[in-house]
This record gives C-alpha cells, sequence and structure tokens, in this order.
C-alpha cells in the first residue's frame, strides 16, 4: 500500500470518528431543537445536556485533527478545497462558534431569556453545521473543485448531491445520538426518556436508511464517477457492511439492548466513510487530483505516520479512560430537566 | 522542607539561571538556565504560597491550622 | 480577520496553559492541609477553566478553518513543511480537552489523590502544545526544513529541521511565561477588586496569594528572557530588531532610545542611552547594529506600529516586574502580602496592562515580520486569498465574538458573584464521607 493511501486513511479514521462521536453530539443538539416546548422538552434537554457534558470537547478536537492531517499530508488538496468552498466552511465555522459557547455556557444560564437565547443559539447551530460540512464533503465527491484553485463559489455545493449529503449527515448524527441517549437515560435510570429516545431512534433511522437508498440514485445521476466507485470492488463490500450493521442496530435499539446498538451504529458509519474512500480511490479531488498529486513529500509522511502512531499510544489510553468513567457513570452530574426558568444553582 | 529552605533554593536557581542566560550564548547553557529559571519559579510559589503564610490571611481568621 | 481570531484566542490560550497549573496548586494545598477552602476556591476555578478552555476550543477550531481559508497559497505550498507541527498540537490540545473533562466532572466522585493526578496531563499538554504551536509561528520568523527548486517549489521536506529553528525556544519561554504574568495577574487582580471594596475574608486573600505569586515570580524573569529573544532577534533578522527601535541607518556603537512614540518617521519624547542598543543587542557597546536601509525599502516593516507596540511591552513588563519585586520582597519577609491601598490598585490595573502588553508583543513580533509571512521566502501578499466577500466575513465574525465576550464576562461575574458559604458547606461534606 503506497504511503498517501495510508495517510488517507489516518485521515478518513479521524473523519469516522468525528462523524460518529461529533455526529452524536450535533444529532443531540437536533433533539434538543425539536425537543417541544419549554415545559415539556424539559426532562430531554436535561438528558441531552447531561449526556454531552463531559465528552463533547474531546468529541470535538476530532475536527481539528482532520483539518491539521488534511493540510499536513494533503496541502495541495486542501488549498483547491478550501478556495473553493470558502462559503459552507465558513458558515460551518460561525455555526461552531455559537455552538460551543452556547453550550460552554448554557449550563451557567439563570434567567428564561438567557435559556432560550442560549438554547436556541445551541440547538440551531448543531443542525446548521453538520449540513454544512456535510454539503463540503458532497462537493469534494462528486467533484465539484478544481485542482487548480478557485471553483465557483456557490454552484460548488448548492447542487443536489451536495445539499443531500448535507441533508444525510443531519439525519445520520440524530439517529446515532437518539442510539447514544437512549443508552445514557438506561443508565442514569430515567426509563421514560430512554423510551422516547427509542422511538426518536428507530424513526430517525428510517428516514435516514430511506435517504441512503435513494442517495444511491442521486448519485447515479449527480455524481457518476462515486456511483460506479461505491456498486464495485471494495465499494460494495462497504455498502452491504454498512446496511447490514444499520439493520442490526435498528433491531438492538428495537429490542432495547442500547449498548450493543451504539457499536453497530458506529460501524454502519464507520463503512460509509470507508465506502467513501474506497469509491473514489485513487483520486483526491475525484476527477482532478489524485491521492498521489495532492500528497506532501516522503519525509512528512512518514513523519505524520509515526507521530500519529505514537500520539494514538497516549491517545487511546486516555480516551478509553474518558469513555470508560463516563459509560460507568463516574462523571454523570446529578439529573436536571432543563426548563427555560430553571436555576438549579439557587436554594 | 520549610519556605525558608525553598526560598534559599530558589533564589539560587534564579541567580544562576540569569547568570547563564544574560552571560553566555551557547545552547547548553540556555537549556540549564531556561530548567534554573522554571525551577526557580516552582520552588518560588511553594516557598510564598505555602499553606503555613496562607493560613494566617484574611481579617476573619478561622482556619483549622495545621 | 486572523488578527482578531488571534488576538480573541490568545488570552485565552493564556489561561489554557497556565491556569491549570494554578488550579492544581490550589487543590494540591487541600490534598496536603485537609482545609475544604483550598478546595473550594480549586473547583470554583476549575469551573472557570472549563468555560474558558471551550471557548478556546472554539476560537482554536475557527483559526485552522481560517488559516486554510484566508492564506490558501501560502497552505499549499508550506502544510507539509509546518503540518506537523499543528499535528502534534492537535495531539496534545486532545490530551488536554480529554483530561480537562475528567478533571472537572470528576470532583467528589474519584478519590483526591487521583483527582489531583488527572489534573497533571492538563498542565503538561498546555505545556508541549504552546511548544509546538510557537514552533511554528518561530519557523515562520525562520523557515528551514526544506529547499526551494528553481520553480519555487517546495522540495526536499525534513519537518523535523523545520521545527527545531532559531527562534522557537526563547518565542516560547517568553509565552509561557507571558500566560502566567496574564492569567496572574488577572485572576489576582479580580480578588484584589473585591479586597478594595472591602471584601477582605480569607477565602478572596487566599485566592489573590496564589496566582498572584505566579505571576511575581514570573515578572522579573520574563524581562531576563525578553533580552535573549531580543539577542535572537538581533542575530536572526536584524531588519525586525531595527524596526523595534525605529534605527533607520547601520549604526557603530548605536544609542538606545527608550519611550516616546513614533509618529511618522520621527520618534518624539523619548530618552537616549549612548551605545544602550549596541550593548543589549550584542553585549558589547561598540557593536554594528544594522539599520532599516539595510534592506530595500519594500521590504521594510512599517516601523512605527513595531516601535510603538515594542515600547508598550518594554514599559508594561518593566512596571509588572517592578510590582513584582515589591511583592516578593513583603512576601517573602513578612509572609504576606503588603496591606498598602496602592498596592492593590495596583494589581487590579496589572490584569489587564499584561493583556495589553501581551497583544502588544504578538503586534512586535508579527508586524515586525512583516512584509513577509514566511520570512524571506513568501510575502503575505501572495499567500493571501482572493476570494470574495471577505469584508462582509470580516464584519460577521467581529460581531460574532463581541457577543460571545460579553456573554463569557456576564456568565463569569455570575459565577464570581456566586454565594462562597454555601459551596464550602457542600466541599466540608465531600470531606467528611471520604470524597469517596
Amino acid at each position: 500500500m503506497a504511503l498517501a493511501e495510508l495517510n488517507a486513511a489516518v485521515l478518513l479514521l479521524g473523519l469516522t470518528a468525528y462523524a460518529v462521536l461529533g455526529g452524536a453530539d450535533f444529532g443531540a443538539g437536533f433533539w434538543d431543537l425539536t425537543a417541544g416546548g419549554a415545559r415539556r422538552g424539559a426532562r430531554l434537554r436535561g438528558m441531552v445536556k447531561n449526556a454531552m457534558g463531559p465528552v463533547w470537547e474531546a468529541n470535538h478536537v476530532w475536527l481539528i485533527f482532520v483539518l491539521v492531517v488534511f493540510w499536513t499530508a494533503f496541502p495541495r488538496a486542501f488549498g483547491p478545497v478550501m478556495q473553493t468552498l470558502y462559503v459552507p466552511l465558513y458558515l460551518a465555522g460561525v455555526g461552531i462558534i455559537f455552538r460551543g459557547a452556547a453550550f460552554a455556557l448554557r449550563g451557567e444560564a439563570a434567567t428564561i431569556v438567557e435559556a432560550r437565547l442560549l438554547g436556541g443559539a445551541f440547538a440551531l447551530a448543531s443542525v446548521a453545521v453538520p449540513f454544512f460540512l456535510g454539503a463540503v464533503v458532497g462537493a469534494v465527491a462528486s467533484g465539484q473543485v478544481p485542482a487548480e484553485g478557485a471553483g465557483d463559489a456557490w454552484e460548488s455545493w448548492t447542487g443536489p448531491f451536495p445539499l443531500y449529503i448535507g441533508v444525510l449527515t443531519v439525519g445520520a448524527g440524530a439517529y446515532i445520538a437518539a442510539v447514544f441517549l437512549a443508552g445514557d437515560s438506561v443508565r442514569v435510570g430515567q426509563e421514560d426518556l430512554a423510551r422516547a429516545f427509542r422511538w426518536r431512534a428507530l424513526a430517525a433511522a428510517l428516514v435516514t436508511g430511506v435517504l441512503a437508498i435513494a442517495g444511491l440514485f442521486v448519485a447515479r445521476s449527480q455524481a457518476r464517477g462515486l456511483y460506479d466507485g461505491l456498486t464495485s470492488g471494495g465499494g460494495v463490500v462497504a455498502v452491504v457492511v454498512s446496511a447490514l450493521a444499520g439493520v442490526v442496530a435498528l433491531a438492538l435499539v428495537w429490542r432495547e439492548h442500547y449498548e450493543p446498538a451504539r457499536y453497530a451504529s458506529a460501524v454502519a458509519v464507520a463503512a460509509t466513510v470507508a465506502g467513501w474512500g474506497l469509491a473514489q480511490r485513487p483520486d483526491f479531488l475525484p476527477g482532478a487530483l489524485s491521492l498521489d498529486e495532492a500528497a506532501a513529500g516522503r519525509p512528512t509522511q512518514i513523519a505524520i505516520l509515526v507521530s500519529m502512531g505514537i500520539a494514538l499510544l497516549i491517545l487511546a489510553p486516555s480516551l478509553w479512560l474518558l469513555f470508560r468513567l463516563t459509560l460507568a457513570g463516574r462523571l454523570d452530574t446529578d439529573f436536571h430537566p432543563i426548563a427555560a426558568a430553571d436555576r438549579r444553582d439557587e436554594p | 522542607m520549610t519556605p525558608r529552605t525553598l526560598t534559599l533554593a530558589a533564589l539560587a536557581a534564579l541567580v544562576v539561571g540569569v547568570g547563564l542566560m544574560v552571560l553566555f550564548d551557547t545552547a547548553a547553557t540556555l537549556v540549564v538556565s531556561v530548567v534554573l529559571l522554571f525551577a526557580y519559579l516552582v520552588l518560588g510559589v511553594f516557598a510564598i504560597a505555602a499553606p503555613e503564610h496562607l493560613g494566617e490571611l484574611g481579617d476573619r481568621d478561622d482556619s483549622p491550622g495545621d | 480577520m486572523q488578527a482578531l481570531s488571534l488576538a480573541v484566542h490568545i488570552p485565552l490560550v493564556c489561561f489554557g496553559v497556565a491556569f491549570p497549573a494554578m488550579v492544581l496548586y490550589m487543590e494540591g494545598l487541600y490534598v496536603r492541609t485537609g482545609d475544604p477552602l483550598y478546595k473550594v476556591i480549586a473547583k470554583r476555578w476549575s469551573k472557570v477553566m472549563l468555560i474558558l478552555f471551550a471557548v478556546g476550543a472554539v476560537t482554536g477550531t475557527i483559526l485552522s478553518f481560517e488559516l486554510g481559508l484566508l492564506w490558501p497559497e501560502f497552505m499549499e505550498r508550506f502544510g507539509e513543511v509546518f503540518g506537523m507541527a499543528f499535528a502534534l498540537e492537535g495531539v496534545a490540545f486532545f490530551l488536554e480537552a480529554i483530561f480537562i473533562a475528567i478533571y472537572v466532572y470528576g470532583w467528589d466522585r474519584i478519590s483526591p489523590r487521583a483527582h489531583l493526578l488527572t489534573g497533571i496531563p492538563v498542565v503538561i499538554a498546555g505545556f508541549t502544545g504552546s511548544l509546538m504551536v510557537i514552533g511554528v509561528n518561530g519557523w515562520m520568523n525562520d523557515p528551514g526544513g526544506f529547499e526551494l527548486d528553481s520553480d519555487g517549489n517546495v522540495t526536499g521536506v525534513n519537518p523535523f529541521a523545520a521545527f527545531v529553528n532559531s527562534n522557537v525556544w526563547h518565542e516560547w519561554v517568553h509565552m509561557y511565561l507571558a500566560g502566567f504574568l496574564v492569567a496572574g495577574f488577572i485572576v489576582a487582580g479580580v480578588y484584589a477588586f473585591s479586597w478594595l471594596r472591602g471584601h477582605r475574608d480569607r477565602f478572596r486573600q487566599v485566592a489573590m496569594v496564589v496566582p498572584l505569586t505566579f505571576a511575581c515570580l514570573a515578572a522579573p524573569i520574563q524581562v531576563v528572557v525578553g533580552d535573549w529573544a531580543g539577542r535572537t532577534v538581533a542575530e536572526e533578522q536584524p531588519t525586525k530588531l531595527a524596526a523595534f527601535e525605529g534605527l533607520e541607518q547601520t549604526t557603530r556603537g548605536a544609542d538606545l532610545r527608550l519611550g516616546g512614540i513614533m509618529i511618522g518617521d520621527e520618534i518624539y519624547g523619548s530618552v537616549s542611552i549612548p551605545d544602550g542598543l549596541s550593548l543589549l543587542a550584542h553585549h558589547d557597546p561598540n557593536a554594528e547594529v544594522e539599520g532599516l536601509n539595510a534592506v530595500p525599502a519594500d521590504e521594510r516593516p512599517p516601523v512605527p506600529v513595531v516601535r510603538n507596540a515594542f515600547q508598550v511591552m518594554i514599559g508594561i513588563g518593566t512596571g509588572l516586574a517592578l510590582l513584582a519585586v515589591v511583592y516578593l520582597v513583603t512576601a517573602v519577609r513578612r509572609g504576606r502580602p503588603p496591606r498598602s491601598k496602592w498596592f492593590y490598585i495596583a494589581v487590579v490595573a496589572a490584569g489587564p496592562a499584561a493583556l495589553v502588553a501581551l497583544i502588544a508583543g504578538w503586534i512586535v513580533t508579527e508586524v515586525g515580520r512583516q512584509p513577509w509571512i514566511v520570512y524571506r521566502v513568501m510575502r503575505v501578499s501572495e499567500a493571501v486569498t482572493g476570494a470574495e466577500g471577505i469584508p462582509v466575513g470580516y464584519a460577521t465574525l467581529a460581531l460574532v465574538y463581541a457577543a460571545l465576550a460579553v456573554i463569557v464576562l456576564y456568565l463569569l461575574r455570575r459565577l464570581a458573584h456566586r454565594p462562597i458559604e454555601l459551596e464550602a458547606e457542600s466541599a466540608a461534606r465531600g470531606v467528611d464521607d471520604g470524597s469517596g
């Protein structure tokens, strides 16, 4: 396997982790947005905040990880992508500011107005960010980015395929989030919330599944290269694995085995991302730039692989510790519904 | 260690560290001086913000002492 | 736009780098003495730390977006050269995010000793992370680790050689200490302010003395490290040094002109020290100091900006060092901070002053490098994006940051106003049941 492909694998691995963990985070925001009125949604929102608290920062560092590996390992693709897709990237960036800040600060909000404002900003941004990031991926995958640099700033990502990928990203995040949150609800002993999230997971799975199947047809007309890749060779395997894992996860949620469902859903998403990578191999920017052309020089690529190996040795145990503590409920705060007028710090 | 010994150690680290940094210009002396200056910082904190001192602060002394 | 984001990000970094050490020291006091007061302070601070870290993480993400959005040509050509350092910084940051979460959410849920241990990686990660980022900046000032072929393409990249450049070490030590100055003086200033308003209980005194001690210990050595930094700049980037001092002609035995303000080509109201500049820059009163005239006019930085920023940094740095000496002498001799009202007023002023010095110092190193983005290799104008709509983006971002700043300050204020006794009680309970 060529060096460039190994580095692409590192990049995709980071992207997968971000899609699963960051996606779950964004999805949680989606459920926050759709939880209903202040009173009705209070318990649901409380659960969302409770589950995200300790892990959300670690989940979002994956994005930084993806970006730095991207520009270090594939600088010649990074420039064109940034020059072409700066509009959705900028919008996603602003969304990230709002979301992160609103979430970090919401715990400290005290009055109705504050909580509504911060909560609204958080939830809206949670939907906007994955949508725009998905659109960026869709634009890259459907070959809208020319190798020479600036492509069309608007048309490149407002075609049906990029927009479709944006919607799919939001849907997949919402689904994963519902599965995770159902599991978390069981852990803190909120059975009614677990049921609520179970229904949401099933509904999101249905929508996302239909979207994914429809997506093959969209891809066929809009991104022919990608479609051909997905229906031949390694691409097919990935699609099949993804579909199977999706069905298994669905069955597990149905039977209320949320913990194994977590992993099955993660596999489904991972297989989709891997399928994308396999489908457009050996191109980085389809039809414009191959992996080898986009890649940095040999020493840099080796340096990345070595340092990522070392990083894995340090980070893997740390992450394991964090998730183990989280899943064991050691980092849970006491459960509080978030109603608009709630102020838990006052006696 | 008492605050007094710590203070003296911090001062020693400071004097040697500054001397090395200002008077010489080689990689080795710079590394040593940076290490010494950081040592001074740490020792100094332990010397000055020592519990013995902090225990006596405040108008309303309600510290259990130790 | 990048400048704006950086100006927001840098102070947050100071807290990310230096504040954990103070929080951890405070918790260490608790573990050693068992006095719940220390724990209350540490716990409170850790919440502030989490908020600032989260906002810092967000601005950091935006910065990495902006690197690509604003400087696509720069990234495309040189990404492979310095990207390594950013990748490692990403790892350090990751580690910090993981353990800061365990630390803040782990209060009273894991044993006190284990909890203290989980804070240590946070400090280490802040330490190494800052080293990595400064490595990139050092590289921009002293580019190495690659070759240019005849077409100007980057070849023969060696990421490690790029990282180990002549500027990284002093810039890093200088920045790390600056972190302690800014974080220490700002936190101490908050409590000094409430002392002035008559809240003189032990809680606030302890909470002021600890960060103040960190900052005051760092201030004098910052001056020495600054001198080291100046000497390195004199060797590596003589034009930059000339801009610091507004030195027009290459001179033997150059005078040092302290203070004053530079408007146009003239310096007003400065004090001259004969041969001072030569002495400082090369430790030799007769040494030759290269002036601005050594390079063509279009390769000179905007001198007045650089010189004025430099003087601000030096002035504030000296002032902080003097304040620090006053504090340190009293603290060592009496075991307590001075009791003069003026001292407390000075501490309150020191926080914002340190922040101004930080920004000024950053202007010195960044603007002093102009017009180069990569020193003597690539100009800023070659690296910048040609995308339209930059002003619109700039305006929205400015608004967003302004809103962010207001919200953060507002909520930190709220956090500070929460009654202390309440938390002290719950902390005391935590001690009773063994904090298991």
